[in-house]
């Protein structure tokens, strides 16, 4: 250790993961520091989609296409194969009010320019057989991809680890060394120090620590989902699939009527087919600090709700659930950002359960801030400096 | 949702032994068993336990298990059948998968003041080229065939490993009309009780010393078994090679500890392989590092029926005085003989092992409670 | 003594030991002779004895020793042993024969006035013998005692009846599999080369390996291939077992329909 770095960056999930990546792709000298290993939580304890019928038309939906673009890109660059697959998603509507608030809601995307069907209950039908009949119609995004969220942890560092990149795992941050102007000189850790002038924050859930340490107060909170997971067996689903449910569950600011048994826990079913044959279900949404215990309920209400809309699962097993803690933040938009009053001090978190599909972007505006470069986007949404007003 | 004083998750001779102890106090007691019947391992140990009168030596443990059940049905103690704890929640809340018919199962939640561990124990694999053809299977898995379901696992079968669960097995499979090939063990030295051993030699069954299986053949299942010496660096001695003519390999690797139940009620967990491997670290009562969750037999590191029986009885006994149903002194006392038992059943060639990883299991929980 | 490598302890054994019955003993009548070497926790030998000719004592793990003068050969003991291993000898009969009453645990069809193959210690065919008695008490519990009339020579070796085995042992050249092709997650279908794949891409763990392999992730979730895996990273890396972990168990324990996870609950 005692060496000396461009940038070290803290926290090797997806978004610091992919920050080493497009850092060292600029050529910079690059520490990524883990507590544990790479890919041990948030983003080994989530599903992986890139979606676009999930955001809000406008900058939201824009983030989403253009992540899906970059995920193409990426599977050329990166020689590790992190699953890519690009195979559309279906919502589906379980009333008549949730298809009516759906098609408008559709009508702005495609107006926006994003590829988008409106199905009634017999196309929906034909496209997933398994489905409850009853369903209002649904919603197909063409564009929706999905990836294996730690392998692209992998993809990202084995691309580079050796070439710029130095992997310190089971490595514990203990304080950010700041000097007199505040400016960031070095990272101490339980194994050394590192010196570096630029420090970046990419610990989710564990961000507020990290912030901490310069005397930042970052608002992220733990938000807890459930997962649940079959056994391999014949495909029951062949594309995502999720109740268009799951908008409400993430924006209260749909108003719709759904199961209050899911409501209590924000459940909403999400179906995702996986590289072993069996199946993802989730999800749920909950606040309950740091604990990442599945709770029977919660899966109890998953279960119910997946065989509401996919009543074949009745006679599949479930052989393993798993919870993980997304970095939620109030706003729905993550810190992508340098803070001004710690110079050198960057913050990439706060993605909640888009940290997957936006790793690539978020890396890529980090390194581009870090080298000076103009932004390939508008960053001001993401800035820290929304907190100082 | 089920309330009730204790849980016990795993109706074996640990399991069994702390229902009858607590419930005889007074305590109302649940018992929740993944089988079709209660009892364990018990049933499918059809030999007589080794032991004193009052571990109740010279008894067959099947014998054992009818008596544990009889005491139980006679104390009133609830036993679920059938009834497969699929998880433990914070609360001591304990998910319950229930069958209910040939079709119907049914989840259910209980919570309880108090809930003993009493899971046990799942055999240790062994990797070798052929090891997943079918014919190749635990050695406890041929047991559970042979003398719970009555079915014969092969007609030629080689056994792996020669510590007490391989030889007892071979010997039973011999009982049951089998023949056994040969036993093997990678060790230069047997590692069961030379009784059990010697059972098998006087009938002629070969032990390999110092041999490992190199690889089972066969395309549809195992017909063929090839061994050979081992180095003390674990490469083969060229030309030593033996084929056998066999239908059937029975793994006795040991066993390991069942820990979900632990581990989801953030029990604090310790590695001694003298014990199996992961197992709760728990305190003279036998209450684990999460207050009010009790461990007790394989699950709590792997030993046997008897010291199970004893470990279960100690959990009852605290429980009941836990709950108040028994008074202090005489809970002391009761608890006091229990390890004065299990004292006398670690003691002996196989014993001084267990006794020191015992001891490190209540040093490690007063570390951990001591922060 | 080979006991330990073999499993067979010899009459030599037991005579240095000193504890077998003197051929004085034997000539004037059946004895017991507990042939439990080893400190084993155990003592029906000494509670089942009804002249109290066997003495263990209160540490159970004490060898029993056979008080040659108070016994008299009753087989009670026999029967009451878990480990098989007390017999009953009798050179008093003639000259040219002796007896040997030994438990018997299985199947059979043998009459008294049978002549069978004896076998010793080693299950060896060393004589004919002809079965005198066969005793099936209550107490015994199933445990059958045969009482063998052998060449008086073979009193001291003759421990049970001869089984018949054909045993072939064939040499045979070794096939050259690899060790990398070796299955080790059977539910998912993981290699041991793919486990050492993983360990060289950076895995150091259990849960590293999972991630890069799926081995651990299927039905069994684990249960089976953790410790192969644990092994395989013990060697390529030297970790400790805290190191390398084991599978986190989750609900559900054992694999349970969506159907009953989601079923309504009783209140």
């Amino acid at each position: 250790m005692n060496k000396t770095y461009d940038v070290v960056i803290v926290g090797a999930g997806v978004i610091g993961t992919s920050c080493a990546y497009h850092l060292v792709k600029k050529g910079f000298q690059v520490a990524l520091v883990e507590k544990k290993d790479l890919a041990r939580e948030t983003s080994s304890h989530c599903d992986a989609v890139a979606l676009i019928p999930d955001k809000m038309p406008g900058i939201d939906a824009a983030m989403g296409y253009a992540s899906i673009q970059r995920f193409k890109e990426l599977e050329k660059e990166l020689d590790y194969d992190f699953e890519f697959h690009q195979n559309g998603s279906l919502h589906l509507c379980e009333t008549d009010q949730e298809m009516e608030i759906a098609t408008k809601y559709a009508n702005d995307l495609i107006a926006e320019g994003y590829a988008i069907d409106i199905l009634n209950p017999q196309e929906l039908l034909e496209k997933e057989p398994f489905l409850a009949t009853d369903l209002k119609g649904g919603l197909f995004s063409h564009e929706c991809c999905g990836v294996n969220p730690y392998k692209l942890c992998f993809a990202f560092v084995d691309a580079v680890e050796g070439k710029g990149l130095d992997v310190y795992t089971h490595t514990t941050v203990t304080d950010i060394k700041r000097d007199a102007e505040n400016n960031v000189v070095g990272v101490e850790t339980d194994k050394g120090i590192l010196k570096t002038n630029k420090v970046v924050n990419c610990c989710g859930v564990w961000a507020p620590e990290i912030g901490k340490m310069v005397g930042i107060d970052i608002p992220i909170k733990p938000r807890k989902g459930v997962i649940l997971i079959s056994g391999a067996g014949f495909p029951i689903c062949k594309q995502k699939i999720h109740e268009f449910g799951y908008m409400v569950s993430k924006f209260d600011d749909i108003q719709c009527e759904r199961d209050p048994e899911a409501e209590k826990y924000n459940v909403a079913f999400t179906i995702e087919p996986s590289a072993g044959n069996n199946v993802l279900i989730g999800s749920s949404r909950n606040f309950d600090g740091y604990d990442v215990d599945a709770e029977i309920d919660i899966i109890r209400v998953i279960a119910k709700r997946a065989v509401r809309f996919l009543p074949i699962l009745k006679d599949i097993n479930c052989i393993r659930s798993y919870a993980g803690v997304r970095p939620f933040i109030e706003e729905h938009l993550p810190l992508i950002t340098h803070v001004k009053e710690i110079p050198g001090y960057y913050i990439a978190a706060g993605h909640e359960g888009d940290g997957i599909s936006m790793s690539p972007l978020t890396g890529r505006l980090i390194s581009e801030m870090i080298a000076g470069e103009e932004p390939c986007m508008d960053v001001s949404p993401f800035s820290f400096s929304r907190y100082n007003k | 949702m089920k309330q009730c004083e204790m849980l016990v998750i795993g109706g074996g001779p640990a399991g069994l032994s702390a229902a009858i102890e607590a419930a005889e106090a007074g305590v109302k007691v649940i018992i929740v068993d993944a089988n079709e019947k209660a009892g364990g391992q018990l049933f499918k140990q059809i030999h007589k336990f080794f032991g004193s009168s009052m571990h109740r030596a010279g008894i067959r443990g099947m014998n054992i298990g009818q008596e544990l059940l009889e005491r139980c049905e006679k104390l009133g103690v609830e036993i679920w059948l059938d009834s497969l704890a699929i998880g433990m929640y914070k609360g001591n809340i304990v998910a319950v998968d229930v069958k209910k018919s040939l079709t119907e199962h049914k989840l259910e939640k209980i919570q309880a003041k108090k809930v003993v561990i009493a899971t046990g124990a799942s055999e240790n694999a062994v990797r070798f080229p052929g090891w997943t053809l079918p014919g190749v299977m635990g050695a406890g898995a041929a047991q559970t065939m042979v003398n719970f379901h009555r079915v014969l696992p092969g007609k030629k079968v080689l056994m792996i490993g020669s510590g007490n669960v391989g030889l007892i097995v071979s010997y039973q499979l011999m009982q049951a009309g089998a023949e056994i090939v040969g036993i093997v063990e990678a060790q230069p030295k047997i590692n069961g009780y030379a009784v059990h051993a010697s059972k098998l030699t006087r009938e002629g069954i070969p032990i390999y010393t110092g041999y490992t299986i190199v690889e089972a053949c066969g395309d549809e299942r195992v017909n063929k078994a090839i061994i050979a010496k081992v180095n003390p660096d674990w490469s083969i001695e060229p030309g030593t090679e033996i084929t056998l003519d066999i239908d059937t390999i029975a793994i006795g690797a040991g066993l390991k500890p069942l820990i979900g139940m632990s581990y989801m009620s953030n029990c604090h967990l310790m590695n001694d392989r003298f014990l199996g491997g992961w197992a709760p670290c728990h305190n003279y009562s036998m209450e684990t590092t999460t207050k009010d969750v009790y461990v007790a037999g394989d699950a709590s590191g792997v030993e046997e029926a008897n010291t199970a029986i004893e470990e279960g009885k100690v959990c009852g006994i605290a429980i009941a005085q836990a709950l108040g149903y028994l008074e202090e002194k005489k809970a002391e006392q009761m608890k006091k003989d229990a390890w004065g038992r299990l004292a006398g059943l670690r003691e002996g060639a196989h014993g001084a092992e267990r006794t020191a990883a015992k001891e490190r299991q209540l040093l490690e929980y007063k570390k951990v409670m001591e922060g | 003594m080979k006991l330990k490598e073999t499993g067979v302890l010899t009459t030599a054994d037991l005579k240095e030991m000193g504890r077998y019955p003197s051929e004085e003993r034997m000539k004037k009548g059946p004895v017991a002779v507990a042939e439990c070497v080893q400190d084993i926790p155990c003592n029906p030998c000494e509670t089942s004895c009804p002249f109290k000719a066997i003495h263990v004592g209160e540490n159970i793990s004490n060898l029993p020793n056979v008080n040659v003068d108070v016994c008299n050969g009753c087989t009670t003991c026999v029967a009451a042993c878990s480990g098989l291993a007390i017999f009953v000898l009798d050179k008093s009969y003639s000259d040219s024969v002796g007896k040997v009453s030994f438990p018997y645990e299985y199947g059979h069809s043998f009459k008294v006035n049978d002549v069978v193959k004896a076998a010793d210690r080693s299950g060896k065919n060393v004589c004919d013998g002809k079965i005198l008695k066969i005793t099936n008490t209550q107490k015994a519990d199933k445990t059958t005692i045969i009482t063998l009339e052998v060449p008086i020579e073979w009193v001291d070796e003759v421990r049970s009846i001869y089984r018949d085995r054909q045993q072939q042992l064939v040499k045979e050249v070794l096939s050259e599999k690899l060790g990398d092709d070796v299955m080790v997650c059977r539910c998912e279908e993981i290699t041991a080369g793919e486990i050492r794949a993983a360990i060289r891409q950076g895995a150091t763990d259990i849960t590293g390996v999972k991630l890069r392999t799926r081995a651990g992730m299927g039905l069994c979730q684990g249960r089976t291939c953790e410790a192969l895996v644990n092994q395989i990273i013990r060697q390529e890396l030297g970790n400790s077992p805290e190191e390398i972990g084991f599978s986190t168990p989750r609900t559900p324990q054992r694999p349970v329909t969506f159907g009953t996870l989601g079923g309504d609950l009783d209140e």
